[in-house]
């Protein structure tokens, strides 16, 4: 099991204020698996997303990791995970303006520990796979939307995660483009990695294997 | 690979950058520059101290006087000093000078001269010509040779070779024994006047001075330099008139003329007579045959110029404190600005595996650059703007008020990203991945 979430429980603020985006939520998913999460605003979709990537920590309950109880570890460990396990890909691409295609592709690899060698060599490659090699030597607001999603997927590979996370990929693109990036969501999957999409698109969701659907911060249809 | 994404890091925000230069780089060149003439005003009081016994010395400030003076006394005031010595009031009166020669070896450290009317350039070095009594307590420091003996100041004949000690700087270009020619051409071409100069002594560094004749302030325009050259006063060839108002080789003796045009004097009072009253001797002495010269106490202007280096000094750190706080204010609003402003980049790199302390190495490192940065500018431009004041042994100086430097601007870097830093501990993971971006 790749990652396996037990009662899961998010709170916010305290006493009167306490506000609970998340209530209890189980859940398993396996390796290899193409999920998709989906429910109306204020659902619990982002917080979920947030605790499965390691960026937020849960207020209850327990996260499993590849068998690890990851819920108390601290933000340094978090951060190592993130880095080695996780790959993101956001709605709004998230490059970085001052830096290269492959300077972006292999951004991941500069909080890695040990020898940087080699690393343009892995990015030129990422870059390869989504088709954009020729491009490398470009900024990302040269290149399309489409062209900067295939980047930031890229980017998401390079470190040779386990897990992928989208969060709404297709949300700034236009039908098509969002065909095309779906494509290549679903050819990652087929080479044996997990994908985890948020998603408000049925169209996007009806390519996963899986579909999550949240409502009030509880698993209402798995 | 980190170097270049440091690099294109820093060049999105070139602008915060050049700023954050800029005020360090004013506020270092500031430390240097006026540390650096605080230190030299000090070294150079420290100096003149051990050298001479400057408690029980009157300083003769000849340019007090109007240059068009009758001066021909000057001879008969001196041997009148000299009686008070007989009588055992003063110690010693010493008598400096300066002339200058021209000689190729010593092109490189020579002053440039343009004369106008032949359109040439010549390269002058300057010479101090002093007295036995100059020397007699001066605690002179060898690095080889000999020092001047009685021979070397005697007046009655001229000497083929006058001896000359050269400073520390000029044994690059000369050794003991080498001799010097000098060559002055008077008379249109009609007279040449030729003097040799023999080494006999290097001095070792920072052991000689240079006095500024007619100077405003005698203790002031002492000033120790490696570049002079010490002759005794002695009797020289020289261009005299002669017959028919034509210029003819002749002698003359160097003291005598230096006291024609009454160089710089310093009276050394004996230790069981008041300092006072050989002062109102002296000056009564100088009133007599019509000079008005000014006569200081030693002490007195020491220390006048004592509380001139405190209170430059004072106004100084003042000065260089207030830019540093003003830089310190001016770089933490400008980190903290930029980290306002970098959110969402912040959000990206955690995302890709940073930690806070990632960012945090992130921020230093970029205000170790800034820091670094300007602190070679200051420090390359605050040398060659120092290069133009005479200070003495500029880079021993320069290295003192850089290692202090140093430690303050470790200060500074301290103080100005602990601000920036807390900001960024504090900063909300979750809202920069998420809410940030």
């Amino acid at each position: 099991m790749l990652i396996s979430l037990r009662n899961i429980k998010k709170t916010y603020g305290k006493g009167d204020l306490e506000t609970c985006a998340i209530r209890g939520i189980n859940l398993d998913i396996d390796e290899g698996e193409m999920v998709a999460i989906m429910g109306p605003s204020g659902s619990g979709k982002s917080t979920l997303l947030n605790i499965i990537g390691c960026i937020d920590k849960a207020s209850g309950g327990s996260y499993l990791f590849r068998d690890k109880d990851i819920s108390d570890y601290d933000s340094k460990s978090l951060a190592r995970i993130r880095n080695e396990e996780i790959g993101f890909v956001f709605q709004s691409f998230n490059l970085l303006e001052e830096y290269n295609l492959v300077e972006n592709t292999i951004l991941p690899l500069l909080y890695r520990k040990g020898s940087k060698r080699g690393s343009k060599l892995k990015g030129e490659e990422m870059l390869s796979k989504v088709e954009l090699l020729e491009h490398k030597k470009k900024r990302p607001s040269q290149l399309s939307g489409g062209q900067q999603q295939r980047v930031a997927i890229a980017r998401a590979l390079v470190g040779q995660p386990s897990l992928i996370l989208a969060d709404e990929p297709t949300g700034a693109l236009d039908q098509n483009t969002g065909k095309e990036i779906m494509k290549l969501l679903v050819e990652i999957n087929n080479s044996g990695k997990t994908v985890i999409i948020v998603t408000h698109d049925e169209k996007v969701a009806a390519q996963c294997k899986r579909i999550i659907y949240l409502e009030d911060g509880q698993v209402k249809e798995n | 690979m980190r170097i270049i994404f440091f690099l294109k890091s820093l060049s999105k925000r070139r602008l915060q950058i050049l700023l954050m230069i800029l005020q360090l780089t004013i506020s270092i060149f500031a430390f240097t520059v006026t540390g650096a003439f605080a230190l030299d005003k000090y070294n150079q009081y420290m100096f003149q101290k051990s050298v001479f016994d400057i408690d029980r010395m009157l300083t003769i400030d000849t340019s007090a006087g109007d240059p068009h003076l009758d001066t021909s006394n000057v001879q008969k005031i001196y041997e009148e000093l000299l009686m008070f010595k007989q009588n055992g009031d003063i110690k010693n009166v010493k008598v400096v000078s300066n002339f200058y020669i021209e000689v190729p070896q010593l092109k490189n450290i020579s002053m440039e001269l343009s004369t106008h009317e032949q359109d040439e350039t010549s390269y002058i070095t300057r010479v101090s010509l002093v007295s036995k009594e100059f020397m007699k307590d001066y605690k002179l420091k060898l690095k080889e040779g000999r020092s001047f003996n009685d021979e070397d100041f005697q007046l009655n004949e001229v000497m083929e070779e006058e001896p000359i000690i050269i400073g520390y700087n000029l044994a690059e270009y000369l050794k003991v024994g080498d001799i010097i020619i000098d060559k002055k051409v008077f008379d249109k071409g009609n007279l040449t006047i030729e003097r040799r100069y023999k080494v006999i002594g290097v001095a070792q560094k920072g052991s000689l001075i240079y006095v500024n004749s007619g100077s405003s302030s005698g203790l002031a325009n002492l000033r120790l330099d490696d570049n002079a050259i010490y002759k005794p006063f002695n009797k020289v060839k020289a261009a005299v008139v002669g017959e028919n108002n034509k210029l003819v080789e002749g002698n003359i003796n160097e003291l005598e003329e230096a006291l024609y045009v009454a160089q710089n004097m310093f009276v050394e009072v004996e230790d069981k007579e008041s300092i006072d009253r050989i002062k109102d001797e002296v000056e009564r002495l100088f009133n007599n045959y019509n000079l008005p010269y000014k006569v200081d106490k030693h002490s007195e202007e020491s220390s006048r110029l004592l509380q001139e280096t405190k209170s430059f000094v004072i106004e100084a750190a003042a000065f260089a404190i207030v830019i540093t706080l003003l830089s310190v204010i001016g770089i933490a609003g400008t980190l903290l600005f930029s980290i306002k402003g970098r959110f969402r980049e912040f959000g990206i790199r955690l995302s890709q595996g940073a930690t806070l302390n990632n960012l945090c190495k992130l921020v230093c490192c970029e205000l170790m650059f800034v820091n670094i940065l300007s602190f070679s500018i200051a420090s390359v431009g605050g040398y060659f703007a120092l290069k133009n004041f005479q200070l003495y042994d500029l880079s021993a100086l320069i290295g003192h008020i850089y290692g202090f430097s140093i430690g303050i601007f470790e200060l500074v870097t301290v103080l100005t990203v602990i601000v920036p830093l807390r900001q960024i501990k504090k900063l909300n993971p979750v809202e920069l991945i998420r809410g940030g971006l």
